[in-house]
């Protein structure tokens, strides 16, 4: 599967959703483009919220991508048909710019999963911007936030194919017989397509697919985005470009490595084996593969840890599987539901696993304890509702898990978890006394998420920051400002430091983290000195307690095999 | 110097512990495997337990060794010495007396700390601890040593590995 297309996190996506809780979670690639309609119309107004983007290929195509792109075309709906032009932006909103590739995750929320059954890998899709806005784009839109944008019920999401004078284009390069044919336009012809039903390069038999072909991916889109040979022929510069980057999207997937060819990487007896592979990729677990195997075992243990998201349960999953020589593991966290369909038996191709010089992981990552926070913005929560108290605005910590230190950057209730802000906070009677009404009630104890809502009632926004170098740190180097013109008195500053200590001296927590850019966090103005610039940067996804027994099985099962 | 294990809290046993090797630098030095070591994390349950005015000293039995502990108490002492303001704004020593009620004969804790020598003898100044309610973190902790030991610990330095 390609890596710079619609792949999912989670596997197999299901086609029949039951009573489903958690979210999934598909990854997705924002194309630099954006649509310009002429005219007007009830319609058009709900069409300038439509972003359509775009990621640049890697390596060769950088160059071109430098080039503008300015295509007239329509877009369809229904007998709805908007004329409009396909203008190439940039990350920073500015047409012509050099683009980068942007890489976004979408989560499906529950009750969206009927609406969303079908998201197709390798597909193209619109989505509304809830921000709105003609000129909005990736860098400054307002719904994708850390990189991840969330899908409710409520969101549009629809699918789009491009079609040359009404008739499909499929994406594709030439040779890749398992989508289609593409033919080559030129002279202002018109292309005739073929369309393969299949999915997948390597034909399998009795495979068990679960999306629908191409051929019907396309005819059921929602929208066609159409080219005209005429404006084609006048852009063709330009087209080709679009194509070019476009089929980068459909680039040939990436080798589906045998269960015995994942056995020879980790374990390389010829140096030439790994050769293919970085081995530093390998050993910072930074190599993601497809690996078919037919399943043996599967362990799928309930979850019986303290929800720490509402509405989402994680399971501590293990799946054997082997080809005629070897076996591995493949393990990690997931949703409950993502398991449908795979079983003893079952020949499965599992797509964008972390191979580890140990073994197989499903993509997370775990790190275990908060050595220090680095950096807090706290903000009086817009909502009036009982919670939360608080709302973290971002938080930075310092995370070690006994072998490395990484810097791993949250928000929202992933922050209050690990800032431990739904505990007792335990500080002196005169503390206690300062936040309660009438000095009688000192034996009261009140959250720390409380005492910071009392706070910020004042401040509105408070910044927290450590001037330490991590590992250790001392509240001498916390540093806590207010964005109100009021300053902080005695007590704020120590309730502050209190939740940056109890952060740091509690216990072990689990996290799932995805890669972080360090210029996504830009936009906060933090600045981070020069040992913690070098450290691998990390956004926080999820975060759950340690289940001591869970967590030891599985420990044990990879010492065994190891 | 091996700045990577340095930095973190090695997980470890505490036969282990006792014994890494010291050089007698100044700061002392602790090498396991080859490797610098400098802060600890151990899971144990508490054998002895002494409180004075200005510290408290423990010591945490794993079933492979017995390792002192000192747990320092004295925050406001020291914070009346610098200009970092009234001691009672500062949580730490609040925050350190807290930790030190937590402290019990025959709790099961887990302790976190950087490696000290007292008298020749290797102890850990504590810079936390938490108490353990559930008896399977010990036998999680013995096995992420173990792994840790394996994946990590026990592998040449990175200068000896060619740099990579």
């Amino acid at each position: 599967m390609p890596q710079n297309s619609v792949c999912l996190f989670d596997f197999p996506f299901q086609i029949q959703c039951q009573s489903m809780s958690g979210s999934l979670y598909a990854e997705a690639v924002i194309l630099p483009y954006v649509l310009k309609f002429i005219g007007h119309g009830e319609f058009l107004e709900d069409a300038e919220g439509f972003i359509m983007s775009h990621s640049t290929l890697v390596g060769n195509s950088g160059a071109s991508m430098a080039k503008s792109c300015n295509i007239p075309c329509s877009l369809s709906f229904g007998s709805t048909n908007l004329c409009g032009t396909l203008v190439s932006t940039g990350s920073s909103g500015s047409e012509g710019t050099v683009l980068k590739e942007t890489r976004i995750l979408l989560e499906f929320k529950a009750g969206s999963f009927m609406k969303y059954q079908l998201p197709r890998i390798n597909g193209s899709y619109i989505l509304q911007c809830s921000s709105g806005g003609f000129t909005c784009t990736m860098g400054s839109c307002g719904c994708v936030r850390g990189g991840k944008v969330s899908i409710d019920s409520q969101d549009r999401l629809w699918s789009f194919a491009i079609t040359i004078d009404g008739n499909v284009n499929i994406k594709g390069s030439t040779g890749d017989q398992s989508i289609g044919e593409l033919h080559s336009f030129g002279d202002g012809g018109s292309t005739s397509v073929k369309m393969d039903g299949l999915f997948s390069r390597n034909v399998i038999h009795d495979e068990l697919r679960l999306v629908q072909p191409w051929n019907d991916f396309y005819r059921n889109s929602y929208f066609h985005l159409d080219f005209s040979c005429e404006a084609i022929s006048k852009k063709m510069e330009e087209y080709n470009t679009v194509c070019h980057v476009l089929n980068g999207l459909c680039a040939p997937s990436s080798e589906v490595l045998s269960v015995s060819s994942c056995v020879d990487i980790m374990m390389p007896k010829d140096a030439s084996v790994s050769a293919n592979f970085k081995t530093k990729e390998v050993v910072h677990g930074d190599l993601l593969v497809s690996v078919q195997g037919k399943v043996e075992n599967i362990h799928s243990l309930v979850c019986k840890w303290e929800r720490c998201v509402p509405g989402n349960e994680k399971y501590s999953l293990c799946i054997h599987i082997a080809d005629n020589n070897h076996a591995v593991y493949i393990r990690g966290y997931s949703n409950k539901h993502s398991t449908v369909g795979i079983g003893p038996g079952a020949t499965v191709t599992f797509h964008r696993v972390r191979l580890k010089q140990h073994g197989l992981l499903l993509t997370s990552e775990t790190y275990i304890e908060v050595a220090t926070v680095l950096v807090l913005v706290l903000n009086k929560p817009t909502n009036h509702g009982e919670t939360p108290n608080v709302r973290v605005q971002l938080a930075g910590f310092i995370l070690d898990d006994g072998s490395s230190l990484c810097c791993g950057w949250a928000d929202d209730a992933r922050a209050e978890l690990l800032l431990r802000l739904q505990e007792i906070a335990h500080l002196d009677a005169s503390f206690n006394l300062k936040l309660s009404k009438g000095g009688n009630s000192t034996n009261l104890q009140y959250t720390i998420g409380c005492c910071l809502e009392k706070m910020l009632k004042k401040h509105t926004s408070v910044t927290v920051k450590n001037c330490g170098i991590p590992p250790d740190f001392s509240c001498r180097d916390l540093d806590a400002s207010s964005v109100s013109d009021k300053v902080l008195n005695r007590l704020e500053d120590k309730l502050l430091k209190f939740i940056v200590l109890n952060a740091c001296w509690k216990g072990s927590l689990n996290v799932i983290t995805s890669a972080l850019d360090p210029d996504d966090i830009n936009g906060f103005n933090v600045e981070l000195p020069v040992p913690i610039q070098n450290m691998r940067m990390l956004w926080i996804e999820e975060v759950f307690p340690v289940d001591p027994l869970e967590e030891a099985r599985r420990l044990c099962d990879i010492l065994e095999n190891s | 110097m091996d700045h990577l294990l340095h930095l973190v809290h090695v997980k470890i046993l505490a036969a282990d512990l006792l014994s890494v090797t010291i050089q007698h630098t100044s700061p002392p030095a602790f090498l396991r495997c080859g490797r610098t070591v400098a802060r600890v994390e151990l899971v144990g349950i508490v054998v002895s337990r002494d409180r004075r005015e200005k510290f408290l000293s423990f010591v945490i039995d794993d079933g492979t060794g017995c390792v002192p502990c000192i747990l320092w108490l004295n925050h406001q002492y020291l914070n009346a010495s610098t200009s970092s303001g009234p001691s009672e704004f500062d949580p730490t020593a609040e925050m350190a007396l807290k930790m030190s009620e937590e402290v019990r004969l025959g709790t099961l804790l887990r302790v976190r700390g950087k490696i000290a020598t007292y008298r020749g003898a290797i102890q850990i100044t504590v810079r936390d601890v938490v108490v353990e309610k559930d008896p399977n973190s010990e036998v999680l902790h013995w096995l992420q040593c173990v792994r840790l030991a394996k994946e990590c610990y026990d592998l040449p330095p990175p200068s000896a590995q060619g740099g990579t």
